[in-house]
């Protein structure tokens, strides 16, 4: 079964460049993604679920798999833990 | 009714809004004024939030203003605030209400960009300080137009954007405001000033509002920010625009007073901001003794050539 992430209604973003802040409306904390964690973002944000993210950022970044699945799970935990990201069921 | 121009726009209240001093000129026309005042005496507001400050729940259409024991606005398309004084309230931070947050709520519902800060004309280069309360940027304004500098204003930054050829925006004008500071006494006494002969700036406070000497006549093209910030000396840092944005978003003018929903447009306007213009962490020693340094570091870094955000993106 894929695993699938959605933005909560609360979070605004702003691509920057190659940059991102996301902003969390309701307590006013910023977060900063950096280039690939932009990609991910953009591919979240058009729908994407977790292996095409990742599969899609080993091929533009050509970084090995199991680098681009650690990276994409620590980072959807952070933004899980500080409530960017919500998972679906 | 008297009419003043606030920032570009033509105002026309029913209500005395401006303490001694820090009244925009007032002016004679024939047109009608952008933005109208009307205090109702219609008792009949809608219900007050229980708020222990200003609430703005904005939208670019019609914004509403609940400030709990003083009063209720509702800002409709930039161009009418309609008011209602609670019975009994504070009649200093009704009119407070009105100028300090209602109309800068309808300046930003006719797409201006409000900023927490005062602007300033140095050797032809205009800067916006930025900073939380208590920075000093009232001070810090105040000093360098001493120094012959010219005044913007004092407070709040309000920006027009300036349509570019090929890209929706190119830069950002600085309107002109009241020709007034809000100063600490401790900082008129530092000026040689007694503040005992300045009215109240604002009702509860301990800030005098002193007239200007001088003041810009028309606006200007913003260039560079400066965000004032704790430091063990004076110094300049310039800002990435990740940085740039977070601290434009933070230091937005109504950033403290509106609700979780209308944040999004306030991070979209510091990242138009943060993305074209020179943003710099400006970082001061708090006594007053170190000020001079303050504006010799400021001086310095306004005649260095700008590093614009949209040569660096090309």
């Amino acid at each position: 079964m894929s695993v699938r992430f959605r933005i909560p209604p609360h979070v605004a973003s702003e691509m920057l460049g190659e940059e991102t802040v996301l902003l969390d409306t309701t307590s006013g904390d910023f977060f900063a993604l950096n280039v690939t964690g932009t990609r991910a973002w953009q591919l979240l944000r058009d729908g994407a679920d977790l292996p095409t993210i990742a599969a899609r950022l080993r091929l533009e970044f050509e970084v090995p798999e199991a680098e681009v699945t650690a990276d994409l799970d620590a980072l959807f935990a952070e933004l899980g833990r500080r409530g960017l990201l919500e998972r679906e069921e | 009714m008297p009419l003043a121009r606030f920032f570009g726009c033509l105002v026309r209240s029913n209500l005395e809004l401006w303490p001694d001093h820090s009244a925009p000129a007032a002016v004679e026309s024939t047109s009608e004024p952008a933005i109208e005042i009307l205090t109702m005496t219609d008792p009949d507001p809608p219900p007050i939030a229980l708020d222990p400050m200003p609430r703005v729940r904005f939208r670019p259409d019609v914004a509403t203003i609940d400030w709990d024991g003083i009063g209720r606005c509702r800002v409709v398309d930039g161009a009418r605030v309609e008011g209602w004084r609670t019975a009994g309230g504070d009649g200093g931070r009704w009119a407070s209400l009105l100028r300090a947050i209602a109309l800068p709520v309808a300046l930003a519902q006719r797409g201006r960009i409000l900023l927490h800060g005062s602007s300033i004309r140095i050797r032809g280069a205009t800067v916006s300080i930025l900073g939380a309360s208590r920075m000093g940027k009232s001070t810090v304004a105040a000093a360098l137009a001493q120094r012959g500098h010219t005044l913007i204003s004092d407070g709040l930054t309000v920006l027009e954007r300036l349509p570019g050829d090929r890209t929706p925006v190119k830069g950002f004008l600085a309107w002109p405001g009241p020709a007034s500071y809000r100063l600490w006494p401790d900082a008129i006494e530092h000026f040689g000033g007694e503040p005992a002969r300045y009215p109240a700036a604002v009702s509860g406070l301990d800030k005098r509002a002193v007239p200007a000497l001088g003041i810009a006549t028309g606006p200007s093209r913003l260039e560079r920010v400066y965000v004032l910030a704790h430091g063990d000396t004076e110094r300049v840092e310039s800002l990435s625009t990740v940085a740039a944005t977070i601290a434009l978003t933070q230091h937005a003018f109504l950033a403290d007073y509106v609700t979780a929903e209308a944040r999004d447009r306030l991070l979209g306007d510091a990242a138009e901001v943060g993305g074209l213009l020179s943003v710099a962490r400006l970082e001061r020693r708090q006594r007053l003794e170190h000020l001079a340094g303050l504006l010799d570091c400021v001086e310095v870094d306004v005649s260095a050539p700008s590093t614009g955000r949209d040569q660096r993106l090309g």
